[in-house]
């Protein structure tokens, strides 16, 4: 018996809503067809235009706009249909069945089919991109029985597999470009041929990418642009200048939270929007704590830490106001309330956990030194630790805060893991099962936001293997809730805030996307 | 005296290459030391790529060699012209300096072709009207350039004249959807250089100037000058063919000493300017530990200053016989 879309379609909207559906633009404007957007990203320059074997965020949302994938994600997150027009799962989440729609052509006029979906899964997503075998290694067989039609048969049912879908994680890619060839050094890399609203016309290197109109696009009515332009820019002083100055018209990882209010002042009355929002794959702003140091590994002093840190003042004075606090890793699925465990502002509670652990002040006041390492690519994280320090100071903590940059800051905390304490951001989405890779044993110091703790739970990493493959929605919920309630029990980290991002963009334009990581296309972006 | 040349010129040579040596020996060993690491730049921002995937990105790269043995595999192949492979860009070291360098040397030759030109016409005027209204305002100028540093003045350059008056652009080195001929491309990127030439070249323009006027005075007051004017020689006269060329010496020496310190102002402007030279390829090989690329742009820009510094000497030869080798001291 299959379960139908539609079905699908009405237990994942049962799912919390993981971003708010932001009515960019407004429709007090007459749209036009044609007309040009530059968008300016705050990235470094993108090495190629493959999202299939990257996660950079700048190859992907250039990316988005020239390949495509079987699924998109609206507003809120569900998967809506893109390469396919509709798809069956079986009752027992084994068998996913896709439906492409029909007619659809390659950049260069080569017709699109399930080989294609076939020889990217195969040949590229799960050898190739970095957390491809992680997401897919449930797949076991692809079948293609005629041109229009994809069967995953998976070895075991997995639950965040259709989020998995989009085009941040399984990209399309041509077979009659790729098929044979070294992937990784294709030309198609830096001229890529796709399935997108857009087609690359022009890369000038260091100054901008230039996307044309597809006029064979198989959504009709679909691009209304004629011309988009990506400008690289780095320099976030650059960028304001250039929205002022009106050479960029939207700013979708370009605005610093903490800019928000003096962007509204500058640029609102020019004709700007600058707001704030969730998103999709939001992070979580959190403190890590090594748990091989021998002072850390003492719950009572990571508690004690916790009873002192005011997250409510954090986020007022340093993230203006900007995202929500949070709770627990994955807040956005599991609501604060829902946690089970919390830890309130509470020096004195903090004093007296430290005395119980055998760290009682000495004749200066202080009990022990502590480190934190942050890195000054995040402007939010000196002022954090600044405050902490503070408050540490109130229960004999001295803390010492080592600046670096952002790629020593990774290095230290999920690398070598020579750290104490740490900041950092991780993102645990679009599914809840995505926590698994930064709280399981077997994540361990496995490189970039994952297990930098050292935290090892069998129980977690049990309940973290029966929800991956879980299909009842409230069965899967009443999973993650007990895995949050032993994680915070435990506590490897200290959540902070859920990283809430700033946009800006120009009122002449209407259905730009959300920005901040929601990757999509552009195609339905008008120029009023 | 040939003899006495070769020796000189093997000299210069062996140094050079010693020289070039300690560099790429220095750098390879800091970049090393520095935390952090180019395969985690490498395979993305979100992270959680598998252990198998960085190992294999790791042995492509031969990072999982040990130091010693990537070192001597780098100066091997140095020693055949290869500077390697970038590990952020996967595209050869020499392919990305090719890209970039020409945006590079255009703000920088035209900074300094400029600016020394502005600096020498002003450094004249303040000789020539010494004590005056004009001289005054200069020397306060060439103070005040001195102090400012360069990212300051590009962005007070943007502010004023890109925000503000909307004259030029505010980056970029042009127009996104400029239609038309060569001629108009020129001349459009001609507008979009005025900007980080000015706030690159500023500096230069003041040290020129300083240099100029101090040296012209000095000149002036030397004794064939008063002689040239009790000739009778027209002040002009005297200014033009005796003095000038005497006191421009000067601005070759200051010329070739500023190019290091421009190359570096150079990272800075294009940062600023989102200028698409070989500045902001440094600063993405720092943030992604990228080695190879790292060393082979500090590599070239050390060639690149010896070069400029050796082209001073020989136009210095030949403006002034007293510094050829075996010359009349």
């Amino acid at each position: 018996m299959e379960m139908k879309r539609r079905t699908l379609l009405s237990y994942l909207a049962a799912l919390p809503a993981a971003a708010e559906v932001l009515s960019f633009g407004s429709a007090a404007f007459a749209a036009e067809e044609g007309g040009n957007l530059v968008v300016g990203l705050r990235t470094s320059e993108p090495r190629h235009l493959n999202p299939a074997v990257t996660t950079v965020g700048g190859v992907q949302l250039i990316g988005a706009n020239i390949y495509s994938a079987l699924t998109r994600f609206d507003m809120n997150g569900t998967p809506v249909p893109d390469l396919a027009q509709s798809w069956d799962i079986s009752t027992d989440g084994l068998v996913y069945t896709f439906h492409l729609a029909p007619g659809i052509k390659w950049h260069d006029g080569k017709p699109f089919t399930s080989a294609d979906v076939k020889f990217s899964f195969e040949k590229v997503l799960l050898p190739l991109h970095p957390v491809g075998k992680v997401n897919f290694s449930a797949i076991d067989t692809i079948e293609t029985p005629d041109d229009n039609t994809v069967v995953f048969k998976l070895k075991y049912a997995y639950a965040p597999f259709i989020q998995l879908l989009e085009v941040r994680h399984a990209t399309i890619l041509p077979k009659h470009i790729y098929d044979g060839t070294d992937i990784m050094q294709n030309p198609a890399n830096t001229a890529p041929i796709g399935t997108g609203p857009f087609k690359l016309a022009e890369w000038s290197k260091g100054n901008f990418l230039r996307l044309e109109k597809n006029a064979d696009y198989f959504k009709k009515d679909r691009p209304h642009l004629d011309e988009l332009v990506f400008v690289i820019i780095p320099d976030t002083n650059t960028m304001v200048a250039a929205m002022e100055a009106e050479q960029i018209d939207f700013a979708p990882l370009g605005v610093s939270f903490d800019l928000v209010e003096t962007l509204k002042t500058r640029l609102g009355p020019k004709g700007w929007v600058i707001g704030t929002a969730s998103y999709l794959f939001r992070g979580t702003g959190s403190v890590l704590f090594n748990l091989d140091d021998p002072t850390l590994c003492k719950l009572e002093v990571r508690q004690a830490i916790a009873h002192l840190i005011r997250k409510d003042e954090i986020l007022s004075t340093v993230r203006k106001n900007v995202g929500k606090i949070a709770d627990n890793p994955i807040s956005w699925y599991v609501p604060n309330d829902q946690t089970g465990v919390s830890y309130k502002p509470d020096a004195a509670k903090a004093n007296a956990l430290l005395d119980a652990a055998g760290l009682p002040k000495k004749a200066d006041g202080m009990r022990f030194a502590l480190s934190i390492v942050v890195s000054t690519g995040w402007a939010e994280y000196e002022p954090i630790a600044n405050l902490m320090r503070d408050w540490f100071r109130e229960a004999g903590i001295d803390l010492q805060i080592q600046k670096m940059d952002e790629a020593a800051a990774i290095d230290k905390m999920f690398t070598a893991r020579d750290f104490q304490l740490g900041l950092c951001n991780p993102s645990f989405g679009p599914d809840p099962a995505i926590m698994a890779k930064g709280f399981t044993a077997a994540m361990v110091g496995q490189g970039a936001y994952t297990n930098g703790m050292g935290y090892k739970n069998a129980t977690v990493d049990a309940l973290f293997d029966q929800g991956v493959k879980q299909v009842d929605p409230a069965e899967r919920y009443a999973t993650y809730q007990k895995i949050v309630q032993a994680v915070m029990t435990d506590l490897p980290v200290v959540p902070l805030y859920e990283d809430d991002f700033a946009y800006a963009y120009r009122k002449a334009f209407t259905g730009l996307p959300p920005g901040g990581t929601h990757r999509d296309s552009y195609e339905n972006v008008e120029k009023a | 005296m040939l003899i006495r040349l070769t020796i000189a010129l093997l000299r210069r040579l062996l140094s050079v290459i010693g020289l070039l040596w300690a560099i790429v020996t220095l750098s390879f060993i800091l970049i090393h030391l520095a935390p952090g690491d180019p395969i985690q730049s490498l395979v993305g921002e979100n992270g959680g790529a598998s252990p198998e995937f960085i190992a294999r990105m790791r042995a492509e790269y031969g990072l999982d060699q040990p130091i010693f043995v990537q070192y001597w595999h780098y100066l091997a192949k140095l020693c055949v012209g290869d500077l390697g492979y970038s590990i952020r860009f996967q595209t050869p070291v020499w392919d990305l300096f090719a890209e970039r360098l020409p945006a590079t040397l255009l703000l920088l030759a035209s900074s300094i072709v400029v600016f020394s030109l502005l600096g020498t016409v002003a450094g004249v005027y303040s000789a020539v009207n010494e004590g005056s209204f004009g001289d005054i305002a200069l020397r306060i100028f060439v103070v005040l350039a001195f102090s400012l540093p360069v990212f300051w003045l590009a962005q007070l350059l943007i502010y004023a004249l890109a925000v503000k008056a909307s004259v030029f652009p505010v980056m970029g080195m042009r127009s996104l959807f400029i239609r038309g001929g060569e001629w108009t491309k020129a001349v459009d990127v001609a507008w979009h250089l005025v900007l980080p030439a000015t706030a690159l070249g500023a500096w230069h323009m003041a040290v020129t100037q300083r240099f100029v006027r101090t040296s012209l005075l000095q000149v002036l007051r030397e004794d064939y000058i008063r002689t040239a004017r009790a000739k009778g020689l027209a002040s002009q006269q005297v200014l033009y063919r005796h003095a000038l060329r005497n006191a421009l010496l000067p601005v070759v020496t200051i010329t070739g000493i500023s190019f290091g310190t421009m190359l570096t102002g150079a990272t800075l402007t294009e940062m600023v300017f989102n200028w698409p030279g070989l500045g902001r390829l440094i600063l993405d090989a720092v943030l992604g530990r990228d080695r190879p690329l790292l060393i082979g742009l500090l590599l070239i820009s050390s060639v690149l200053t010896i070069v400029v510094d050796a082209l001073t000497g020989i136009v210095q030869n030949m403006l002034d016989p007293r510094t050829r080798v075996g010359g009349t001291g």
